[in-house]
């Protein structure tokens, strides 16, 4: 019985048919919170809406990180730009939110295009990461000094929300419309990012993780492979920001730009497992809804990333949903152990009575 | 002479990193469907040379053609693509893939014209059979051990369809019954039509499949011939053995 649970989930019919599940539930759960006379169901789905968003966005940065072994931390700068893109052109030239998902997304692959060209010449990793991360200091710089923007520091607010569809209102008091335009969003760059890495653009990235000169020998184009999926990844993450600006209605530079939703993204991605697209989504999920449980430590935030990066690449350097053979030789170990106090256990209880 | 058909043809290709001389006016031919092996003391340039054939140095001096066309100006994948294929010394498995997946990126990628994924998983297959680790194909390359990441190397490599295939030390580290399989399947490849420039350190099985060698010492070529004239050249000696070697061969 347990042999053939297992053998279920390393299946494909079996892959396939537990995401399936997961986003039937997905979509069905608020029907099902509402249906459930819980109270507090906008706070819930709020949750969720912002672990659909990480999801998405660990996606993309696995599609660089896991996939293709490029060590970029700029992924922030790809939702930035296009959070702060559309709310701009909305303030400024009353654009319709709406566009920005058209507007947004282009934005920030240009901006990824831009970056992936410094990138394409480096090789090691520690010297990409220098790169991305100066890349995206310097733009959060930018950001904050043209004050008579982007107001700086002080946050712009004053993009509309998401226009009427019809009778469907984005005013915020109902969260279901939002919950389901994220969850849109969420599903497409899923099975987008699904898609990819099982088609021959997946089997180039591999092969360039593994060794770039190997995958060069055997014909791989290196520069075109690279800035079609930093070009991709950066579009992904552009519909994150685009529905984050009009959603959460303020943007801060240190918010959007800053190292510190980076820091999560690493987090959420190194937890679940990198270059599988279930990883970032169960990383996604597990540490938003951890941190929206655990209230009042806000301010140790960054602290719990480390730690748990920290005991993750330790114990179990795939991630958790790929650890099962580490968990079945714990499981072995933790049985041996019983067993020699099982063995133990009857002669020390005889001499305890004698 | 000049009616031969010559597949690669390297004209005084040198090749400096800063002000070290690695590759110094190096000329040979290689006619198609011959094997060419190419010895050397450790350090003589050997595989900077199959660097500057397959374009992973680009600042040579000199042309490299191939098929009569100039590759100078060709990056290493569009040489692939023409059909320029090679191993590693130190093989460089696709670690984390499977063995077809290992496979199918050459086939997939290296051929002149783009097959269909599907086929290529056929070819991968066929070639994981040829090279004898058809039962492991489904499992990740960090599992291979010396042997298999050879083989794995040239599946890899021939996944391609190469018409020229360079071999830099594929027996290197193999035992001498690997060593004689690999030599089987070497014959193999030159059999059906493949022009092989292979480098290698085991003497016996170099001379044993060699058409034509070459020996590069100090990045310069000392001389260029059959194995058998090869052998007995006292300066290839000296260079191998040190020159007490060769005032014993002289008396």
């Amino acid at each position: 019985m347990k042999e053939r649970f297992m053998k279920f989930f390393d299946n494909s019919i079996g892959k396939i048919g537990i995401s399936a599940v997961f986003f039937i539930v997905l979509f069905i759960f608020p029907i099902i919170l509402r249906g459930s006379g819980y109270g507090n169901e906008s706070y819930v789905e709020g949750v969720l809406i912002l672990c659909m968003m990480w999801a998405a966005m660990t996606l993309s940065w696995n599609l660089l990180m896991g996939y293709m072994g490029i060590w970029s931390l700029a992924q922030q700068v790809f939702f930035g730009i296009a959070a702060y893109t559309s709310a701009m052109l909305n303030y400024y030239f009353h654009m319709s939110p709406w566009l920005g998902f058209i507007v947004g997304p282009i934005a920030a692959a240009v901006v990824g295009l831009i970056i992936a060209i410094p990138v394409l010449r480096l090789k090691a990793a520690p010297y990409i990461i220098i790169a991305t991360m100066c890349l995206a200091e310097i733009i959060r710089l930018v950001f904050t000094n043209l004050v008579d923007l982007t107001r700086g520091e002080l946050g712009f607010w004053m993009m509309d929300s998401f226009h009427d569809i019809g009778s469907i209102n984005f005013n915020g008091v109902d969260k279901i419309p939002y919950y389901y335009l994220m969850f849109i969003i969420f599903a497409v760059i899923a099975l987008v990012c699904g898609i990819l890495a099982k088609s021959s653009t997946g089997l180039a990235m591999k092969a360039i993780r593994d060794s770039q000169e190997a995958a060069e020998s055997l014909g791989v184009d290196l520069t075109k492979t690279k800035i079609k999926v930093f070009v991709l990844s950066a579009y992904m993450a552009g519909f994150c920001g685009v529905f984050y600006a009009h959603y959460m209605k303020i943007l801060t530079p240190t918010n959007v730009f800053g190292q510190s939703m980076m820091t999560e993204f690493i987090a959420m991605n190194v937890l679940g497992g990198l270059a599988t697209v279930r990883g970032p989504i169960f990383g996604a999920f597990f540490i938003t809804i951890i941190m929206e449980s655990l209230q009042g430590i806000d301010d140790y935030k960054l602290l719990i990333y480390a730690i748990i990066l920290i005991i993750t690449t330790l114990i179990m350097p795939n991630g958790i949903l790929n650890s099962k053979a580490q968990f079945l030789s714990w499981n072995k170990k933790i049985k041996k152990l019983l067993h020699k106090n099982a063995d133990k256990q009857p002669t020390q209880m005889v001499k305890g009575d004698a | 002479m000049e009616n031969k058909d010559y597949i690669l043809e390297l004209e005084n290709v040198s090749m400096k990193f800063g002000g070290l001389l690695a590759v110094n006016e190096v000329s040979f031919n290689l006619e198609r469907g011959k094997i060419l092996g190419v010895i050397g003391p450790n350090g003589a340039g050997k595989t900077t040379m199959f660097n500057t054939i397959t374009g992973f140095y680009q600042g040579y001096t000199g042309t490299v053609k191939f098929n009569g066309a100039s590759m100078n100006k060709k990056k290493v994948n569009e040489r692939c693509k023409l059909g320029i294929a090679r191993t590693f010394q130190v093989t460089r498995p696709f670690e984390k893939n499977t063995l077809l997946e290992n496979v199918m990126v050459g086939s997939f990628y290296g051929q002149a014209k783009k097959p269909k994924m599907k086929e290529c998983e056929e070819e991968a297959e066929e070639l994981l059979e040829f090279v004898g680790l058809a039962d492991k194909k489904d499992e990740y390359a960090m599992s291979l051990n010396v042997a298999q990441r050879k083989k794995l190397e040239l599946a890899r490599a021939l996944s391609t369809k190469p018409s020229l295939l360079l071999l830099d030390e594929v027996i290197g580290g193999l035992n001498p019954t690997e060593v004689l399989e690999m030599m089987d399947v070497i014959k193999d490849i030159n059999g059906r039509g493949v022009s092989i420039l292979m480098i290698e350190h085991v003497m016996k099985a170099i001379t044993g499949v060699s058409d034509s060698m070459v020996v590069i010492n100090h990045g310069q070529k000392l001389i260029e011939g059959n194995p058998k004239e090869v052998m007995n050249d006292p300066e290839v000696i000296e260079a191998y053995l040190g020159s007490a070697a060769r005032r014993d061969v002289h008396a």
